[in-house]
């Protein structure tokens, strides 16, 4: 069971393992990114990040769709970690139904422009997003699951 | 430089590293062979580069990074900019005692002793105090 949909280019450290594990109480995170899944050391890197009690899952975008939806997570509590919402869409198209993503971390690089504290948008990133609006699903930004909840829907399209 | 010599670079989160580094000055004296840095300006990729840039700067010494937490996000891309160099370590999970031990027996054992000792000061410095 995903409990949580988090974009977060950081993906796994003490926000999310400290900030919502703690609220949470997830059993796993499933970081689904390609790229990592392709690098030993990268994803042992973030494989050692989580606390002992949390079972860390590091795949491509298309192996984390097929495993979530042949049920492999039903029984668990599980975070579900992406660096962009550029994965958040290629789940979707691929079947995954997904109706409200936490926005928790993108953070600034050259040519994004500061919407909030811990979220910076180029046009590709407001693109994709919008795109994820049009296909119903709630933005929520926070970085903590203490703060308040910044819906995104409206300032994205 | 002494080849025995060694900098310090302390990354944190938020002004954990600066209020670190003022607070051992104000212990003993201006340290000039330390730098703080805080991940909260920084992405990832801007925060290896600041890191390796020190590294780099000082070549003729080995580099000792002290991060504030094991697992976090600066000691995950402290791990990375380190990746490849011979003479720079990561030490995570710092104290105000390890960078005491850290600013004042640097220059007095080789690199991999004093990384041993720091380590070693810092898990003997947790302690429950119950008179």
């Amino acid at each position: 069971m995903i409990i949580l949909t988090r974009i977060d280019d950081r993906l796994v450290h003490a926000q999310v393992v400290v900030g919502w594990g703690r609220e949470l109480n997830p059993g796993r995170i499933i970081v689904a990114d390609d790229e990592v899944a392709s690098d030993e050391w990268e994803s042992e890197l973030y494989m050692s990040a989580a606390s002992s009690e949390i079972r860390v899952s590091i795949l491509p975008v298309r192996g984390a769709f097929e495993q979530i939806s042949a049920g492999v997570f039903d029984a668990e509590r599980a975070i579900l970690l992406v660096k962009g919402p550029a994965e958040i869409l290629r789940l979707l198209d691929m079947g995954l139904e997904i109706g409200e993503v936490n926005v928790g971390g993108m953070h600034f690089r050259d040519g994004k422009v500061k919407v909030l504290e811990n979220v910076y948008l180029d046009d590709g990133d407001r693109m994709a997003l919008r795109e994820l609006v049009k296909r119903g699903v709630t933005l929520e930004a926070r970085a903590l699951p203490g703060q308040e909840k910044v819906i995104l829907n409206s300032r994205v399209v | 430089m002494k080849e025995n010599d060694a900098i310090g670079i302390i990354v944190t989160h938020g002004n954990l590293a600066q209020e670190l580094l003022n607070t051992v000055e104000s212990i003993v004296g201006k340290v000039d062979f330390c730098q703080a840095i805080s991940n909260a300006d920084l992405n990832d990729e801007a925060l290896i580069e600041r890191v390796r840039k020190i590294i780099d700067e000082h070549s003729d010494a080995y580099s000792i990074l002290f991060v504030d937490y094991f697992g976090g996000s600066c000691s995950m891309n402290c791990s990375r900019a380190v990746k490849g160099y011979d003479r720079a370590v990561v030490i995570s999970g710092i104290n105000l005692p390890i960078l005491l031990d850290f600013v004042t027996k640097r220059g007095t054992m080789g690199p991999e002793e004093i990384i041993d000792h720091l380590i070693q000061r810092g898990q003997e410095s947790v302690r429950v105090i119950d008179p």
